[in-house]
């Protein structure tokens, strides 16, 4: 089909693009002649087409000449109330900014703080082996592909012209948002990047990445509150308005849940029933920091399953469990979610050229049955959760669901030019051109692990890469994390609720959460990007790969692979 | 790591191509679970947690039948070892139970594993990676499926076998025929499997209530009282062992005395017995049966079933019992499989020999390239005043596990054991 897009809209994508495969004209505002010294941290900013962005490099005290250079992940761009920010902890980041909002009050957004790796003790470990960091903040925030990619060609530029002395090779790595901008990079720029290391990357793009959410968020509309807005956002501050109303319903509604004060919707379905439907359509894992989707309170087997009822003790069944965890990862994925999809949408009206009243929504839902999107496995796995709430509640919810397929006024078409506009967006193209590490956490809930597999799986399937593999030479591996204790829930004698710390600390910080990765991991997933760089040989190779896989918590099953990916326009009739 | 996926992929691939074309798979040396004198088998089962109560005796009559194969000089010359994970009948155990099995103890096949939702946890990852999955324990007609499912193969007779077969006897009976016929099923594909079965037969209730797994453990009083107030004179259970012995447990303290019907998996004496206090709740019940009654000593399978469970000083009931009979089925593949121990050999051995295979079961076992049916039907049988399943049919009535289709009334004889139960 032919999809005919405005003029301006055109003209935008088509700039996006030059973006992508000319390097811009750069007038670097920092002078290149100035070489950072080793030990030293050197900031300034760069101007590109697209804005200035910040720039931070870090020298180690010795420099054995590999720069790693850092993209930070998504922030979000617009302010989010203080309370729903506090409890996402990004009043705690560095890289949000506390604001005040008309009619809001306190909020905190995300600003254009450069970042120069996942975490800090990362990047003393790194600098102690040698590694130079750099690493930008984009120009602006939000799904900031194109500026993120900008801030690194600028970067690449500002480095070989001199801001760093002695470099041999520059590997690139990012997390989240910024692995996507990582493997786009080193796309755009074979000849300028040894290597990558995208970190849980959202590497399926915008599109995919919002269609979770729109899984989540729809079955949230016709199940739990009919009066979320979830799509085609007004424009400007109106639809700002619409979106943080959105974000403040599904967050209260989650904590009205999590503390007993509410269990049944307004349309009469049970909400964490309803929720864990939602998540499990979209992908989500069924274990959270503190959950692990497996383990009962103790009291069940002490005082039997009336007795621990009665007395409030919870979770009571493996069922349970994964339902609390399905709370969490929503509340976790709404932000991006919501607030993602209102920047994306705005981004889009403008370099549309949208009028005030197109439809902005780039995720068409009209043709998704969304009982498809339940694989039979999970059916089975959950349908004893589901009946718990009453037999036959699990098909009048998907049949609620399902009933409006094909409606345009009861779904939310998408407008093909804002498609045309997302899909026109720097995406990496899963092209095997250099040594390229990927580092999944297993059970993330904002980039499930499905995400970057399958970009994986179709790098290593192309004829370089089955070419490279037949020689023992392919110098391509995905890693897994895992939670050091699978049954990591973990209760303080007589709690009624798991304990969060104990929880978490069982996890050893593996395997759970959104990138969730020990500094050892990312070290050692780094030092099997240098190893596989440096590869001469089959047996140079492999021991690079053994790199990766040697920390606690990377799963060392080759033949892992995580649920697939679930695609909601792949299940229309 | 993508060479190995792939090549496993292929391997999968092929096995299930070639047993289309009714082929021989390669054998690829040195699969993992096999060494010159051992073969390590992976089994997640519920030996403890709310459904549990008999099952758990499942695992250790596996055992002790492969300890006592062992003592007898193995199969083709290698020990079997059996590696048991106790699951609690919890899919989310399930994954983690069968991680540890493929990754750690390193199996060369699962067997036995138990549970339908349990089992549907994993059965997609076994297929992918092209681990034979034998003999699962549980009649979800889901698993029969070569083509989705080529490495996984059922062996007791689906529930919609199990339905087609209890509707054709209602049907034929005219003291039950003429009764006000009501359902209670579990939630799930239990109880979806049984109500396809009757659906296929023609077969409709006045009244269908259900119950969610674990709910027994709260009592299913609700759905005693909903039946007792339908008026219900037959009432077709389809559950779980505690959920019959909670379910007639209720029904005699309601004093609610209707006929009951109760599934084959669900209606062990001893397990009952346990849990309501008295066997004698089962007196008069009907239950479909596949095997040679548990009492009939002078069978040979019995007998030397029975000799084997009292050397492992196991508890002699249906599930030790039927714990060795299928022990005693995989042994047969096994060895049909040759010296040379593939999972490929294993899976060619199940499909083309299984006719040859002998066991206490009293209907026809059926695998091919087409079909992973495995036991195809039931006699019907009734609990005499000792509280002995007592066969009650001369015939058998087999069927498929369509969703369309009656039973059909047949006739079997069953083969002589092999010697000493030896395979």
């Amino acid at each position: 089909m032919k999809i005919k897009l405005p003029r301006r809209a055109v003209a935008a994508v088509a700039s996006l693009g030059l973006v992508l495969v000319a390097v811009p004209t750069v007038a670097p505002a920092a002078n290149a002649a100035d070489a950072c010294g080793l030990g030293e941290t050197c900031t300034g900013a760069l101007t590109g087409s697209l804005g200035d962005s910040a720039f931070q490099i870090t020298m180690p005290p010795e420099f054995n000449g590999t720069v790693l250079l850092y993209s930070h992940g998504y922030r979000i761009a617009q302010p989010v109330p203080a309370q729903i920010a506090t409890a996402l902890r990004l009043d705690q980041a560095p890289y949000y900014s506390e604001t005040t909002v008309p009619g809001i009050g306190p909020a905190y957004v995300g600003n254009g703080i450069p970042q120069v790796a996942p975490s800090a003790a990362a990047a003393a470990n790194l600098l102690g082996q040698g590694y130079a960091l750099a690493g930008a903040g984009y120009a602006n925030q939000g799904w900031a592909v194109a500026e993120g990619v900008e801030a690194g060609q600028n970067l690449i530029t500002h480095i070989n012209s001199g801001a760093i002395q002695g470099v041999d090779e520059i590997i690139a790595w990012g997390d989240s948002m910024g692995g996507l901008i990582t493997q786009t990079l080193v796309e755009s720029n074979p000849g300028k990047i040894a290597g990558s290391l995208p970190l849980c990357g959202a590497m399926e793009g915008p599109l995919q990445a919002f269609s979770t959410a729109m899984t989540v968020l729809y079955t949230w509309q016709q199940l739990i509150d009919p009066t979320l807005t979830v799509a085609n956002y007004a424009p400007g501050q109106a639809g700002y308005a619409q979106a943080v109303g959105d974000l403040a319903k599904v967050f209260g509604t989650i904590n009205a849940v999590a503390s007993g004060e509410a269990t049944v919707s307004a349309a009469g379905f049970p909400i964490g029933q309803a929720n864990l439907l939602a998540g499990l359509m979209a992908g989500l894992p069924t274990k959270s920091g503190t959950y692990d989707g497996v383990s009962v309170n103790p009291a069940v087997g002490e005082l039997g399953l009336g007795a621990a009822l009665a007395g409030g003790f919870s979770p009571v069944s493996a069922g349970q469990n994964s339902a609390a965890a399905m709370l969490q990862n929503v509340a976790a994925a709404a932000a991006l979610g919501i607030m993602g999809r209102y920047e994306l949408e705005q981004r889009v009206r403008t370099i549309g050229g949208f009028a005030p009243t197109d439809n902005a929504n780039f995720n068409n839902n009209v043709p998704v049955v969304y009982s498809n999107l339940l694989s039979q496995e999970q059916r089975f796995e959950f349908e004893s959760t589901f009946a718990a709430a009453g037999p036959g509640v699990l098909d009048a919810m998907l049949n609620k669901l399902d009933a409006s397929v094909g409606s345009d006024t009861a779904r939310f078409p998408a407008n093909p030019a804002a498609v045309a506009i997302v899909e026109g967006l720097p995406a990496a193209k899963a092209t095997y051109n250099k040594p390229a590490v990927f580092i999944t956490t297993t059970y993330d809930p904002i980039t499930p692990a499905g995400n970057q597999f399958e970009f994986f799986e179709r790098m290593t399937d192309t004829k370089k890469a089955q070419r490279a593999d037949d020689k023992g030479m392919l110098k391509a591996v995905e890693y897994f994390t895992v939670p050091l204790d699978p049954e990591y829930t973990q209760f303080e004698p007589g709690a009624t609720g798991p304990s969060a710390t104990l929880s978490a600390l069982a996890t050893g910080g593996s395997g759970v959460g959104h990138c969730s990765f020990t500094t050892d991991q990312l070290v050692g997933a780094v030092g099997a990007v240098a190893g596989l760089i440096d590869a001469d040989t089959r047996a140079e190779v492999r021991a690079a790969k053994r790199v990766g896989y040697r920390p606690a918590g990377v799963n060392r099953d080759r033949l892992f692979a995580p649920p697939l990916l679930k695609r909601p326009l792949a299940t229309a009739n | 790591m993508v060479k190995a996926f792939a090549t496993r992929a292929v391997a999968v691939g092929a096995v299930a191509a070639l047993a289309f074309a009714g082929g021989v798979a390669p054998a690829s040396a040195a699969d993992p679970g096999v060494t010159n004198n051992k073969i390590t088998l992976g089994m997640t089962t519920p030996l403890t947690g709310p459904a549990s109560l008999g099952y758990e005796f499942i695992a250790p009559a596996a055992e002790a039948y492969f300890e006592y194969v062992n003592a007898n000089g193995g199969i083709n010359g290698r020990d079997v070892d059996l590696r048991i994970y106790d699951d609690q009948y919890n899919p989310a155990k399930t994954k983690i139970g069968t991680n540890q099995l493929i990754n750690r103890d390193r199996i060369f096949a699962m067997y036995g594993a138990l549970g339908t939702p349990t089992h549907s946890a994993v059965v997609r990852d076994l297929n992918r990676r092209g681990i034979p999955d034998v003999f699962v324990n549980t009649g979800g007609a889901s698993f029969d499926n070569p083509r989705r499912y080529p490495m996984t193969f059922p062996y007791f007779p689906s529930y919609i076998v199990e339905a087609k077969a209890m509707a054709y006897y209602i049907d034929r009976t005219r003291s039950l025929d003429s009764k006000k016929r009501c359902l209670m099923y579990q939630e799930g594909e239990f109880g979806d499997d049984s109500k396809k079965g009757f659906k296929a037969a023609g077969m409709n209730f006045a009244e269908e209530v259900s119950y969610f797994s674990g709910q027994q453990l709260a009592g299913l009083s609700s759905q005693v009282s909903t039946l007792k107030s339908a008026g219900c004179e037959l009432v077709v259970f389809f559950g779980v062992t505690s959920a019959t012995a909670s379910l007639l447990g209720e029904a005699a303290k309601a004093g609610f005395a209707p006929t009951w019907m109760v599934t084959s998996v669900g209606s062990d004496p001893d397990v009952i017995g346990g849990v309501v206090g008295s066997k004698r709740v089962l007196n008069g019940v009907y239950t479909p049966s596949w095997i040679t009654p548990i009492q009939d000593t002078r069978n040979p399978y019995v007998r030397q079933m029975k000799v084997i469970a009292d050397r492992a000083d196991l508890p002699w009931n249906f599930y030790t019992y039927y714990g060795i009979n299928t022990a005693y089925v995989l042994a047969q593949a096994l060895d049909a499989a040759g010296r040379n121990l593939t999972r490929e050999g294993l899976v060619e051995a199940l499909e083309n020999e299984s006719r040859s295979f002998r066991s206490a079961a009293e209907v026809p076992f059926r695998i091919n390239s087409r079909s992973h049916q495995g036991l195809t039907g039931f006699y019907m049988a009734r609990y005499n005043s000792d509280i002995e399943a007592e066969r009650i049919t001369n015939y058998i009535m087999t069927a498929t596990s369509s969703a369309s289709g009656k039973a059909k009334r047949a006739t079997f004889r069953q083969p002589n054991p092999t010697r000493k139960l030896l395979p």
